[in-house]
Order: structure tokens, then C-alpha cells, then sequence
């Protein structure tokens, strides 16, 4: 069993005639590209240089000569959208694979040695039941606001899921012939955790990551937006949105168009995993 | 069964609040300014500064200190507030109030809300108003809490003028009060009605197809009371469950919406609290909204098992 058996491949098919005939899906999948390619692109893309002040082109409408117009300090905004996409989608990244590189051994390690399972799930619980703004929030009371505040808070709602649903797959598969097998013909346990059990949980995987990173993307702009996240001037969307709270009466387009930007990235992410969920994983209900 | 249900919640939530004390504690030591430099202000002599720790404990082995600080709490005594000498645990009585209208106020609009919504999207299910009921729903769960806040301060409030957006206007029964209370609740809503309606809609359909559903249609019941009296109700259940899984979430929204808003309530009181260094204060108020997650989420679970004795088994 490869780890490509795992994804039968009718329920890709599913998934690409579902494509075709949903608009909105395809939409959802074009902005997505979009989106995280000119974030990694910024650096060519970006018409002007990001943190660059300048007192004469404060707080502008969006024209032709700046497209989205500039921000309270004259500061073109659709540069500082580029780089802080990128920021934000990083920080995002970060946060979800350092949550998954520990929440999926978790998972596995329960399922598969029963006199651990009782154990590492209710740790699990007790990480589930701490909400992950306060997380953040007392993160960025112990560290101090910045970056590595925010990915711990991130991995740390990232881990409790994402054990509890690599350890849900892996049960369906731990007690099957082929691992026992497995194990029969001398695989360390090691190998048949890697070889063998960690591929019959990757749909359920990639559809709680696609779901997730949403999620994530939403706290960690929500957490750069109290003020925990990363200081001005570096762009990032949250803080951008915090920055033109102030000018509502004036100038809405520079605390508008961030949230615009957040609300479209996560939203493609929702409807993108949704249809992921409905062709791989239809159990699921994250 | 009730009881062993409770018994297992309260022993799962105790090691998260140890937790929580521990990480409050963490937060403490680690802080890079100097409460005793924050409390003694800028004409601070030598001596005053070293008079001040070792009143405050600060300069013991970290040991010693968090034993200190555990027995403390378990006086009730939370310390005070390093920035002007109020008691956390005033600050915290006089800020849970607010907080709570406004929680209570969110969960008067999103609950009928969104079931409602779930209601007629499973009614009309496949047709126009079922796909823009669930895009609606989408849409406002992939909306920042802060964008939502916004719209409704830059369109109801300045736009239109039609309700107040900062502050808190008195009691929740006054016409004042009322108002102020409405653009807050509604942000925060909009956490809840997106799943609420989702999930509502899912059950529903779950639901639908069981036996005692069409032995209700074929003794000739219409189909309204079909949907609301057989299937809603039993559809209800993993409805109420969700609005638990969402507590952590509706939390993450009072903070920031009591910070857009400028509500006086506890989560504008922390953060506050978290970004000017005021240590003692921050770890009341994190203590105290940890503890009530706690309490939230084992009433949930009393609730659900009220209602579906299935679910009582642990």
C-alpha cells in the first residue's frame, strides 16, 4: 500500500468533475493561487517600497498612481499588502506544520500502543480546552509581542486536533492484516508507523489543514490586530488593519482593504477544504 | 451518569487551570521590565527600588516564588495593579458584568438566528435560498471579528448614525443601554450564526430520512410541523454541543470586539493589561477568562447530557 492508495482515485475524479461544474470552487481555487503567488512574489511585484513614508501622499483614495491607495504616513498600500500576505501566510505555515509535527506522532504513537492512547489523549484534552486567544495573549505576555509569540500560539491550537484526528485514522488501520502482517515479517514499528499507518491518515490530514490554515490565518491576524503580533512598521495585515482603525472617518479604504484581503484568503480556504472534505474525508466534521 | 460526567469534566479542567496559574506565573518572571520600577515611577532612589522587590517578593529564587504566589491565590489574593494600586479582583468583579451582557446578548441574536437560518435552508434544501443561506454562512465564518466590527461602526454607526459605536451606555434595561449594547453583540454574533446554521442545516438532514420522520408524514402532519417538531427537535442536540466547541472561539471575539467597541469588559481589561506590562493584572484576568472557559464548557456538556441522555456515557 503506497501512500497514493490511500487516496482512491475516484475520489480525486470526484473532485476534479466537481471542479468543473462549481464556479464558485474554481474561483475560490484561482484567488487562492493568486493570492499566495504574489505573496511569495512581493518583491518584484510590489510597486513601491513598503515602509517607505512619504508626508505628501497621506492617506490617499486609491487612484492610478498608488491602486490601493496610501495609509496615514503615505505608505503605498498595496505594496504593504504584498509583504504582509506574505508574513501572514508564513507565520501561518510555521504555526501549522510546528502544530502538526507534533500533534500527527501523537496521534499515531496513541493508536498504536493502546497503554499510551488514555494518556496522551487526555493531555490532548486538557490542550483542547484552553482557548487559543488566551494561549496567544499569555504567549505575548511571556515572550513579549512579536513573531515567535504567534507561531507558538498557532502550533499550540494546531496540536490537540491534529492528534485526535491522525489517532482516529490510525485506528481504522492499526489492527488490519497488512500492519499486522507488517509487524509479523519484522518491521520495526518505526517503519509501519511510517510506511503503513501515516499514509491512511493523510486525506483526513489534508483536509483538516486546509480547514485550519483559515482558522490560524484569522488568529494570527486577529492577534497582530491586538497588538500582540509584530510591531509597526513591518507590514502585516492584522497590524495594517489596527493602524487605520483611527482614520474610519476619513479614510475607511486603509483599515477596508486588509480585512478585504483576510476575509477573501480565509474564505477561499473554507470553501476549497469544504470541497476537499466532501471528496476525501465525507466523515469528517471538523 | 450525570454525575460521573461532571466528575470527569472537572478532572480534566483542573490540570488545565494549573496550567493556566503555571503559564501566569511564567509570564511573571519573564517579563523584561521591572515592576518595581513600574510601581515606584521615575524618582526612584536605589534603596526604594530594593525596598519595593523584596516587598513584592521578586528578588527570591523563582521557587520560592511561585510558592509564594500559589498560596496567595489560594487566599483569594490576586495582587494589584501595578500601574495604578487597584485590587485585580475589584477590577475583575466590576468588568465580569459587562462581559457577560454582552455574551448573553450575542447568544439571544445568534442562537435563534442561526437555527432559524437552518432551518429554512434545510426547507428549501438544493434551491436559491438554501445556497445563500450556506454562502452567508461561510462568508461569516471566514470574516475576521474585527472587519465585521468595523463595517458596522463605519456603515450603522458613522454612515447612517444610527446607534452609538464606543463604550458601554448603562444597564442592559435602559433604552441607553440597549443601544450601545446592539452593534458589539451583533460582531460578536457573527461568530456563532455561520456554524449554528451549518450545523443545524447537517443535523437536519441527518435526521430527515430516519423512520419516526416518515411515519410523522404519513399519519398526514404538515410539513412545517414535520421539519420544526420532529426533526429540528431532535436535530437541536449536536447544535447546542457546537455552540460549546465554539466557546474558545466566541471568547477570542469578546476580546477583540470589547476592544473595538471600547466595552469595559474583562478581555478589553487583559489586553489592556498584556501590552502595558501590568503584570498582576494580566494574570487575573487571564486566571479568571481560563476559569470561566472552564465553567462554560462543563455546563455545555450538563446541557447536552439534559437533553440526549445518549450522550451521558463518557
Amino acid at each position: 500500500m503506497a501512500s497514493s492508495a490511500a487516496i482512491p482515485s475516484s475520489r480525486v475524479s470526484a473532485l476534479v468533475s466537481r471542479l468543473g461544474r462549481d464556479p464558485i470552487l474554481w474561483i475560490s481555487v484561482i484567488l487562492l493561487v493568486t493570492i499566495i503567488g504574489s505573496a511569495f512574489l512581493a518583491d518584484w511585484l510590489a510597486p513601491y517600497n513598503p515602509i517607505q513614508t512619504s508626508l505628501r501622499a497621506r492617506s490617499k483614495p486609491p487612484s492610478l498612481q498608488f491602486l490601493l491607495g496610501t495609509d496615514e504616513q503615505g505608505r503605498d498600500i498595496l505594496s504593504r499588502i504584498l509583504f504582509g500576505l506574505r508574513l501572514t501566510l508564513m507565520t501561518g505555515l510555521l504555526g501549522l506544520l510546528s502544530g502538526l509535527a507534533v500533534g500527527i506522532p501523537t496521534g499515531m504513537l496513541a493508536a498504536y500502543f493502546p497503554r499510551l492512547d488514555m494518556a496522551l489523549m487526555r493531555l490532548m484534552d486538557v490542550i483542547l480546552s484552553f482557548p487559543a486567544i488566551l494561549f496567544g495573549l499569555a504567549i505575548a505576555g511571556a515572550v513579549g509581542p512579536g513573531l515567535t509569540g504567534i507561531v507558538i500560539s498557532l502550533a499550540v491550537a494546531t496540536i490537540a486536533p491534529a492528534a485526535r484526528i491522525t489517532r482516529s485514522a490510525a485506528l481504522t488501520v492499526v489492527n488490519l492484516e497488512f500492519v499486522v502482517g507488517a509487524r509479523m515479517v519484522g518491521l520495526t514499528n518505526a517503519q509501519i508507523l511510517w510506511r503503513y499507518v501515516l499514509p491512511n491518515c493523510t486525506p483526513a490530514l489534508i483536509v483538516y489543514s486546509t480547514l485550519r490554515f483559515g482558522q490560524l490565518i484569522l488568529l494570527g491576524a486577529s492577534l497582530s490586530f491586538l497588538g500582540l503580533g509584530i510591531a509597526p512598521p513591518t507590514p502585516e495585515l492584522g497590524v495594517m488593519v489596527s493602524q487605520g482603525r483611527g482614520l474610519l472617518l476619513t479614510a475607511p479604504h486603509i483599515a477596508i482593504i486588509p480585512c478585504t484581503v483576510i476575509l477573501l484568503l480565509v474564505l477561499s480556504f473554507n470553501i476549497v477544504g469544504d470541497a476537499l472534505r466532501d471528496a476525501l474525508d465525507p466523515q469528517l466534521r471538523v | 451518569m450525570l454525575i460521573n460526567q461532571l466528575g470527569y469534566r472537572i478532572a480534566v479542567s483542573l490540570p488545565v487551570l494549573l496550567g493556566v496559574i503555571l503559564l501566569g506565573f511564567v509570564l511573571m518572571v519573564m517579563v523584561p521590565s521591572d515592576p518595581a520600577a513600574i510601581l515606584a515611577g521615575e524618582a526612584a532612589t536605589p534603596e526604594i527600588l530594593a525596598r519595593i522587590r523584596s516587598e513584592l517578593g521578586v528578588d527570591r529564587p523563582v521557587i520560592e516564588q511561585f510558592w509564594r504566589y500559589m498560596v496567595r491565590l489560594l487566599h483569594g489574593d490576586f495582587g494589584r495593579s501595578l500601574l495604578n494600586g487597584v485590587s485585580v479582583v475589584d477590577e475583575v468583579t466590576r468588568t465580569v458584568g459587562p462581559t457577560l451582557e454582552l455574551l448573553l446578548a450575542t447568544l439571544v441574536i445568534a442562537i435563534p438566528l442561526g437555527i432559524g437560518l437552518g432551518v429554512l435552508a434545510t426547507a428549501w434544501r438544493g434551491g436559491a435560498i438554501d445556497r445563500a443561506i450556506m454562502a452567508f454562512a461561510v462568508v461569516g465564518m471566514s470574516m475576521p471579528v474585527f472587519m465585521t466590527g468595523l463595517l458596522l461602526i463605519n456603515i450603522v454607526g458613522v454612515q447612517l448614525g444610527a446607534l452609538p459605536v464606543q463604550g458601554r451606555g448603562g444597564p442592559i434595561y435602559t433604552v441607553q443601554g440597549l443601544r450601545h449594547l446592539i452593534l458589539p453583540a451583533l460582531t460578536l454574533s457573527m461568530v456563532l450564526i455561520g456554524p449554528i446554521a451549518r450545523m443545524t442545516r447537517t443535523s437536519m438532514l441527518e435526521v430527515a430520512n430516519k423512520d419516526f420522520v416518515r411515519t410523522a408524514r404519513s399519519k398526514g402532519i404538515g410539513e412545517r410541523r414535520v421539519l420544526v417538531g420532529h426533526v429540528l427537535r431532535n436535530a437541536l442536540i449536536p447544535t447546542v454541543n457546537l455552540i460549546g466547541l465554539q466557546a474558545g472561539y466566541l471568547l477570542g471575539g469578546i476580546v477583540i470586539a470589547e476592544t473595538i467597541f471600547a466595552w469595559p469588559g474583562l478581555g478589553r481589561l487583559a489586553v489592556t493589561a498584556i501590552t502595558s506590562n501590568d503584570t498582576p493584572m494580566a494574570q487575573g484576568t487571564i486566571l479568571f477568562l481560563a476559569l470561566s472557559f472552564v465553567v462554560i464548557n462543563i455546563l455545555v456538556d450538563l446541557i447536552t447530557g439534559l437533553l440526549d441522555p445518549r450522550a451521558r456515557g463518557v
